[in-house]
Parts: structure tokens; C-alpha cells; sequence
């Protein structure tokens, strides 16, 4: 049984919860590999320039480790190749040859983790689906900056894992947990707690799945909205609606 | 400005946004507005009032053609947002003389018939619109709504031409209309007859107004594009038309009552937030599948989508719309010049500057919806400390 998982930009690729998704992959009897989209470094500057600034130099420098002397992080990629677990690079998901690479795996799971949009023509290729974290509670809130937006709204935040259809976050629920929010929670704090519980409901999703035992709740169109980045305006003010929740307001 | 300063302008203007276009693709987006924004906008606004000699709004600024003559169409919503600003500051007094100086100029234009001209000032031959009537009307309710008189009878006769020339379908008779077709962006003017029809106590305008809206809510597809949503034929819908018929529908629905016209406000609504989402920049023309049929953006209609976003926020309290209308208005905005003796407040019709809309211009409207936008803009975020 293989699972292999969807990722992106391979030479950052070091949060350690991805490693610790495929450990624990394997420790259920999956055999792992990954898939790589890998834009072009033009495009990746682009991108990271418009979200980050001058900051993202920083960023790249402590994704990769090695800032402030600490020893460099290993990225998921070569965790995976030092165990002679199979690694897909390829510029686009859909391109010819990473097509080829991927139906010759035979997976019969996809799992993303921190992919671009998947094409239909990856998402059709395993024989029990694609799964999906999601950082938020489906089906009310689907889209981006989704932990945000429930926080905005007073609303509680969690993850989903969802099966991938060809809508945004409309694939059929298979998990979800409400993550608590505690004393001194930040955005920054929620995010990895958010990694923690997808890290495991993945694994026990594509156990589910895997032993015929996944329960599957369709969603309606109607039941949920659309959530796009927050603006700066708006975002001040779920921080400050966070740290009062928090008991730092 | 004489000819060469303003030739020197264009110069500079054209390369900077050629960087613009360049650097947009790595610089991160500024967030916030310019503090003097609005005033700004609205001290640009009243010298588009000075230049004409106090008659009327001039139709803008040409860099090629220097000030063009008034315009009656948008000196009709222009005098809106001059009473608007100055009810939320203090000593602005002279901005409700001069929106009533517009108002008297629009009166003293208005045509035997009861409508408004096409054009500017000096159009010839001389022929009502139904469209420019609307705005005019627009513009003397909100006037006689704020306790000024003296517009009673110009208004009537702007709402009673509108409902003489309206056909059974909702539509005008071609002659009375711009390229002689029918818009949906007139839901605009049926808005203005519901208001005409609210302070009046009319009921003939009051259903000419809902057949009108109700052929603009049938020509929305599926998909949420609008059919007849153009100025000329063979053009596609532009973010301007598409966002005066938004407009109209959500006030109209608001009025009258009527969620479906807010329904189909929403539809094309969830639509364009997603196209904003993806592109950063909302292109100025759509085709009917939504795919871009333009590479400059009209920032009249960006301006005007992101106070109809904040309005459909008011109307609905869903923060997705508040959201988008945030960003919209900061994108608009972001273009807004803030150097220059005669240009500083003013919004240009396109970004970059040499765009297919009033290419090296600064029309009037285009800082009048971006006045409107930055004082819902204002509101909005004042609300949410409350």
C-alpha cells in the first residue's frame, strides 16, 4: 500500500511535522514516496518577494537551517531518498513525465501536504484518493486564512482532512478536531498546533481509507463560504480577538 | 497647466507606471491608505468646479487636451459626494454651496423634456439620455433628502420623462438611450426613481423602476455575467458597467425590499472577489466566461466594486464582502496621484495611464466613486471598533 505525498519546493522543504507525517506513514504499513512541484527559482522569488518582502531572504535562510550557526534542517526530500523511498521532482504537476513517474508508483493514496492545486489528472491517478488537510472547520469555512477568518467570527478553529474533489475544500469530510485555544495562543502558536492534529488525522485517514473503515460526509455547496487572505485591517483585528480568547487581551 | 508642462507630465507619468507594472510583479502590495486620501480627492473635485467658472463638474483633466468642458451626466453625482464629505467634517460649509451651485447649473440645463443631455457641454445635436437623466436625479435627492429645496419640479420632470419613455419590457426607447441599446447598467436610474418614487409618494415610478430591475436581474446568467452590460456594442462588460449595475440592484433591493436583486448581487459578486483573489489586479474588461478581455485596469471600476463590496457588507454583515471592499478600495487608491498642482487627488481612467479607458486622462467620475469608496472605506473600519 503506497502513499505518496504532494509537496512543494524541495530545497526548503525542512517543517519538521512533514517528516514526521511520512515516519509515521510508514510506521503504519504505507510505503511512502513524494511528488514535487518546483516552479521555477524566478517564479519562487517572485512569489516569496510579494508575500515576504526583503524578509523572505530570512525566511529561506531559516528554512534551511544553518542561521545563527544552528546545523541545517533536513528537508523531506532527502529524508526520504536516504531511505531509498522514491522522490517525483517536476516543474508542473501535470507535466507528461511526472504523470508517468507517479502512475508508475501505483499509489493508492495521495496526501498533501502544503501542495500547489492539484490538477484532476493527479488527483484521478491514486485508487483511494487525494487527501487534504485543512486548517479549518469545513464546511462553513473553505478557502485561505481560514484559522483567521474563525477566529474573526468567534467561531472554533480546527482541522479538517477531506477527500479532493474538483472544487476548493468541497471533497467529502473524513476527519476533523476542534483544537482548544489556550493562554497565550498566537497565530504563530495555532499554526503548529494545527500541524500537530493534521499530522496524525492524515494517518488515521489513510488507515480509514486504506481498511474500508473512513467515514465519509459528503458536503453541500451550500453549507459553506469562501474565504480569501485576510486584509491587514482585518487581521488586526482577529489578532486582537485571539489574544482577548487567549487571555492576553 | 499649459500645453508643455502637461506634455512633461504624461512624460513622466507613462514611465512610472511601465515600473509599476514591472515592480507589481515582486514588490509586496502597500496596505493603508494615504491619511489625506479622501481630502484630497475632494479638493480635486472642487477645482474641477473652479476651472468651469462654478458650471458645473468639468468632464476631468486631458494631458493631451488640458480641462474639458463641463459635464452635466457626472456633475450629477459629483455634487452628491461634495454635501457627502462635508456633513463628516467640520468647516466645509463652501462644499454644500457648491453642490448646490451644481444642482442650480443641472436645473438650469435641464432639457424641455424633463431629461439630460448627452455629453458635455457643447455637444451638439443636444438630446436627452436616459442614463445621464438618472444621474442628475441622483443627484437633487440627495439634496432634497438633506433638507435643501428648490429641486422639487426638476426632479419630478427627470422621474416623469424617465417613466414616459420606459417600454413595457423595462428597457428605454433607443432614441432616449447611449448608442441607442439597451444597459443593465440603468439599474442605476431605476434606483433613482425608487428613491424619486420614496420621497414623491409615486407609484408610477415606483413600477417603472421595478421593471426596469427586473429586466436587468434577467439578463444575468448562470455564471453571474450580465448580458447587455456594455456602453457600445462589441465591446466586452467592463468592471465601470458591471459595478453600476451591481450598485443599482443592491440599492434598489434595499429599497424595495426585493432579495433576489441582492441574490444576483452576490452571484456575479462571489465571481470578481475570486478573480480579485487570483490576480491581485481586477482587469478592467471580462468576457462571458470570466476570462480577462483586457490587460489595463479601469480604476473607476475597481474603485466602485470596492464600495459596492462595503455596501453589500453593511446590507448582509458578511465580512468576506468587507473583506474584498477593503482591498479594492486600497487598489484603486494606490493609483490615486498625490503630486502635482493640478493633478494631486485625482484618479486616472486607467492603470498604467495609457490604458483603453480615457487613456492620459483624469475623468471626474473616476475620482467621485473613489471619494464615495474611501468614505465607505472610512465607515467601515470605523465600525469594527464598535
Amino acid at each position: 500500500m503506497r502513499a505518496v505525498i504532494v509537496t512543494r519546493y524541495p530545497r526548503v522543504d525542512t517543517p519538521a511535522w512533514k517528516r514526521r507525517l511520512a515516519e509515521d506513514l510508514q510506521d503504519a504499513g504505507f510505503g511512502v514516496a513524494a511528488l514535487y512541484s518546483r516552479a521555477h527559482t524566478i517564479d519562487q522569488a517572485r512569489a516569496g518577494l510579494k508575500e515576504n518582502g526583503l524578509q523572505v531572504l530570512k525566511r529561506y535562510a531559516s528554512l534551511r537551517g544553518g542561521g545563527d550557526g544552528a546545523a541545517a534542517s533536513t528537508t523531506l526530500a532527502s529524508w526520504l531518498e536516504e531511505r531509498h523511498a522514491p522522490v517525483i521532482y517536476a516543474r508542473r504537476l501535470d507535466e507528461p513525465d511526472a504523470l508517468s513517474a507517479l502512475r508508475a508508483l501505483q499509489p493508492d493514496l495521495l496526501v498533501l501536504a502544503g501542495a500547489d492545486i492539484v490538477p484532476a489528472a493527479v488527483i484521478d491517478v491514486p485508487r483511494l484518493g487525494t487527501i487534504n488537510p485543512h486548517y479549518g472547520l469545513l464546511p462553513a469555512y473553505r478557502g485561505m486564512n481560514v484559522t483567521e477568518w474563525s477566529v474573526f467570527h468567534g467561531d472554533p478553529v480546527g482541522v479538517t482532512v477531506h477527500l479532493v474533489d474538483a472544487g476548493i475544500d468541497t471533497g467529502d469530510i473524513l476527519l476533523q478536531e476542534e483544537i482548544p485555544v489556550e493562554p497565550g495562543d498566537t497565530f504563530e502558536r495555532l499554526r503548529t498546533k494545527h500541524q500537530e492534529v493534521a499530522t496524525r488525522l492524515l494517518v488515521d485517514a489513510a488507515i480509514g481509507l486504506r481498511d474500508g473503515t473512513a467515514r465519509r460526509i459528503p458536503q453541500r455547496a451550500e453549507d459553506g463560504r469562501q474565504y480569501y487572505r485576510m486584509h491587514p485591517v482585518l487581521r488586526r483585528v482577529a489578532e486582537a480577538r485571539l489574544a482577548q480568547a487567549a487571555g492576553r487581551g | 497647466m499649459p500645453v508643455r508642462p502637461r506634455l512633461l507630465a504624461l512624460s513622466a507619468l507613462a514611465p512610472r507606471d511601465a515600473v509599476r507594472l514591472v515592480t507589481e510583479q515582486f514588490v509586496p502590495r502597500p496596505s493603508g491608505l494615504n491619511a489625506q486620501a479622501l481630502d484630497d480627492a475632494v479638493a480635486w473635485l472642487a477645482r474641477t468646479h473652479d476651472v468651469t467658472g462654478r458650471q458645473g463638474s468639468s468632464k476631468g483633466l486631458s494631458l493631451v487636451h488640458g480641462w474639458l468642458p463641463a459635464y452635466p451626466e457626472t456633475t450629477g453625482y459629483v455634487l452628491e459626494v461634495l454635501l457627502w464629505f462635508a456633513q463628516r467634517r467640520d468647516g466645509q460649509e463652501h462644499l454644500v454651496e457648491r453642490a448646490k451651485a451644481m444642482a442650480d447649473w443641472e436645473v438650469s440645463l435641464q432639457e424641455p423634456d424633463g431629461g439630460v443631455m448627452e455629453g458635455a457641454v457643447g455637444t451638439q445635436p443636444r438630446r436627452s439620455i436616459v442614463f445621464n437623466t438618472g444621474q442628475v436625479l441622483h443627484g437633487w435627492l440627495t439634496l432634497l433628502e438633506n433638507g435643501h429645496t428648490g429641486y422639487e419640479e426638476a426632479a419630478e420632470r427627470a422621474a416623469h420623462f424617465l417613466v414616459k419613455h420606459m417600454q413595457e419590457d423595462g428597457t428605454w426607447r433607443p432614441e432616449v438611450e447611449y448608442s441607442g441599446m439597451p444597459h443593465t447598467y440603468n439599474s442605476r436610474v431605476a434606483w433613482a426613481m425608487l428613491r424619486y418614487a420614496r420621497h414623491a409618494g409615486d407609484g408610477a415610478v415606483q413600477d417603472a423602476a421595478r421593471r426596469q430591475l427586473e429586466w436587468t436581474a434577467a439578463q444575468q446568467q448562470p455564471n453571474g455575467w450580465f448580458r447587455h452590460c456594455i456602453f457600445k456594442s462589441g465591446m466586452n462588460p467592463s468592471t465601470h458597467g458591471i459595478a453600476y449595475t451591481l450598485r443599482g440592484l443592491l440599492e434598489a433591493s434595499l429599497i424595495a425590499d426585493e432579495p433576489r436583486w441582492r441574490q444576483a448581487v452576490e452571484r456575479t459578486s462571489e465571481v470578481l472577489i475570486r478573480k480579485l483573489e487570483i490576480s491581485e489586479r481586477l482587469v478592467a474588461d471580462w468576457d462571458e466566461t470570466w476570462q480577462p478581455a483586457a490587460a489595463h485596469s479601469c480604476l473607476t471600476g475597481t474603485a466602485q466594486l470596492g464600495g459596492v463590496w462595503l455596501r453589500l457588507y453593511a446590507a448582509s454583515g458578511d465580512a468576506r464582502w468587507l473583506n474584498a471592499g477593503l482591498k479594492a478600495v486600497d487598489q484603486a487608491a494606490r493609483h490615486q496621484e498625490t503630486h502635482g498642482r493640478e493633478i494631486k487627488g485625482a484618479l486616472a481612467g486607467s492603470f498604467p495611464i495609457w490604458g483603453r479607458y480615457a487613456p492620459f486622462q483624469y475623468p471626474n467620475w473616476a475620482t467621485r466613486f473613489l471619494a464615495e469608496s474611501l468614505m465607505l472605506h472610512e465607515d467601515a473600519v470605523a465600525g469594527l471598533g464598535r
